[in-house]
């Protein structure tokens, strides 16, 4: 092959190459300094395992539970993560999940969202980001669920929203979970606890404390869904036309 | 623990690549590439890349290329001439591939896909198959735009340039005894669908009844591909073949990325869509892969199969409606 073919270029200068030397040993620390998190990611998942397998009667049944990990406090993406999480149970065949989150939001109002969760497990943001960097490794197990729309570095699944008019609750649901076909969703009711009246978001059966609005604020993320959709109208696509040069 | 280290192996290989890399062609040197194969994934990416080259303040970057075919598809755009690379072992780059995702690095993979399960983290899968590719609509240059380059909404494509050199686009109709504006060109190979193939007896009986037509056939095929039968073999530089098909005719092609690149032809083009799908849901390569949808193109008279190819009695008939005697 020609070296036109090719695209070779002259050799570096002496400067050039103290440069390139000096960025690949940034690359380098960064390398290890991954390698190390992802080291420590497998150990957190391994001692987590075990720890909630002795929870189990049946410590085969470990093998049907998801393990979703929720790495933010960020509300839209974790209320997506307990709306679906039944679905996504039955779908891959799961009889319970492992939660893991730094959320308080999370830990307060999972159980609204299902009966299936065998354990919710305060993961520190630390944690959260030593998981991700042995699944940035390979695809280590077909039970854990990184339910975040842009985690790990390099998901970037918000670029695609709005695009034909997909909403984040649908890519969330297709794309992160693997559901489908896609229904949605409302909000469940909100129970308080201790009572067995349901409260509905516009009536006012008792005095709400700050923790029953904190819930009801973020059961609201089913409605800003709906929003979404409608702002986002599916686009006509671009055309062009090649040009034709005469012959040289 | 194995696996761990036997990934953490990846890692280091991956690095090895990219110092490669970084000491042949400099710190400023940007590494951008595309699935290997995908010759409509290269012509894609061509369209985009001097915007995104542009908006992104690039320096100097370097277009991974499989060989020189791919090469020659990426520098139909005046912009990427000089900017592609061929290296001795392309399959060491999915190392690099795999550094990338573990480490914050400048190898930009510019289409949005998941195409290894070991590397499922990205929400448009593809290997295993994802149900997003098709979805309302979502077509494949979608994924690219807005997926891979993270463009703005309103972002033109780059147009190619096609060279209509009169003295080779007759030496090529010469050389097939083809006749001006009266000649079909079949395109009946694709890299990614090859299990989706039609019947030959739908070549053949749009092939023989072109001829009694009085039509010429050819076959568009590598010199490693089998012409169809009473089908000339023609291999016509990508660089020639909007000009060739400008003064053929026509063009009649299973879905593949030949389709992209003669999308923007004056002559009749006939892509067939198989229903069976290897890198994405069965039954949605019109919405995912269609060139009219795509926008490449709006004259494209594009067909979907049924399951197994069932109706392509049907389909034989309607095209041969659009080539008149």
């Amino acid at each position: 092959m020609s070296d036109e073919q090719k695209n070779e270029r002259p050799p570096l200068s002496k400067e050039e190459k103290r440069k390139v030397e000096k960025h690949l040993k940034e690359v380098r620390k960064q390398l290890r300094k991954n390698l190390v998190k992802a080291y420590h990611g497998w150990w957190y998942w391994r001692t987590t395992l075990k720890k909630y397998k002795k929870l189990y009667k049946n410590k085969n049944d470990i093998n049907r539970t998801a393990v979703v990990l929720m790495p933010e406090v960020n509300d839209r993406d974790n209320y997506f993560a307990l709306r679906y999480l039944e679905q996504m149970l039955k779908q891959h065949k799961f009889i319970k999940a492992i939660i893991l989150t730094d959320s308080e939001m999370v830990e307060k109002s999972a159980s609204l969202f299902s009966k299936n969760i065998h354990a919710i497990v305060r993961c520190p943001r630390k944690n959260a980001e030593e998981l991700m960097q042995f699944y940035c490794l390979y695809n280590f197990d077909k039970r854990f669920f990184c339910a975040s729309l842009d985690e790990p570095y390099g998901r970037n699944g918000s670029r695609i929203v709005g695009t034909r008019g997909i909403t984040a609750e649908e890519i969330f649901v297709i794309g992160v979970y693997r559901v489908y076909p896609y229904t949605r969703l409302s909000a469940p009711d909100y129970k308080k606890p201790k009572t067995s009246q349901i409260i509905l978001r516009s009536v006012e059966q008792e005095p709400l404390t700050d923790d029953d609005m904190k819930i009801l604020e973020f059961l609201k993320q089913g409605e800003t869904a709906d929003d979404e959709a409608a702002k986002n109208p599916p686009e006509e696509p671009i055309s062009y036309t090649a040009k034709i040069v005469s012959g040289s | 623990m194995f696996p761990v280290l036997r990934n953490g192996l990846v890692e280091i290989c991956g690095y090895r690549e990219y110092a490669k890399f970084k000491r042949k062609f400099g710190v400023n040197c940007v590494i951008c590439a595309c699935a290997w194969e995908g010759t409509g994934d290269y012509y894609i990416c061509g369209m985009y890349m001097k915007q995104w080259v542009r908006i992104n303040n690039v320096s100097d970057y370097k277009f991974i290329c499989l060989d020189s075919a791919k090469q020659r598809i990426v520098e139909l755009f005046d912009s990427n001439t000089g900017k592609t690379y061929i290296p001795d072992s392309i399959n060491d780059y999915w190392y690099v591939r795999w550094l990338a995702v573990f480490c914050n690095i400048d190898f930009y993979w510019l289409q949005y896909n998941s195409d290894d399960p070991d590397l499922a983290r990205g929400v448009i899968q593809q290997v295993p198959v994802g149900y997003l590719p098709g979805y309302k609509g979502l077509e494949i240059v979608d994924t690219f735009v807005y997926g891979g380059f993270n463009l703005p909404r309103d972002i033109k494509p780059e147009i190619p340039e096609f060279d209509a050199d009169s003295k080779i686009i007759d030496e090529l109709f010469e050389k097939t005894k083809a006749q001006f504006y009266k000649t079909v060109l079949i395109s009946p190979f694709t890299s990614s669908l090859t299990e989706s193939s039609p019947p030959s007896e739908l070549w053949q009986i749009i092939i023989n009844e072109l001829i009694n037509r009085g039509y010429s056939v050819l076959t568009n095929c590598a010199a490693n591909e089998e012409p169809l039968p009473n089908a000339k073999p023609i291999l016509v530089p990508y660089r020639h073949i909007v000009p060739f098909l400008d003064a053929a005719g026509g063009f009649i092609g299973l879905r593949s990325g030949l389709c992209d690149i003669i999308s923007t032809t004056k002559a009749k083009k006939i892509i067939l869509h198989p229903y069976e799908a290897k890198y994405w849901p069965d039954g949605t390569s019109l919405k995912f892969t269609g060139l009219n949808h795509m926008g490449l193109c709006d004259d494209a008279i594009e067909f979907e199969a049924a399951p197994a190819w069932g109706n392509w009695e049907q389909i034989a008939s309607d095209i041969l409606r659009v080539f008149s005697q």
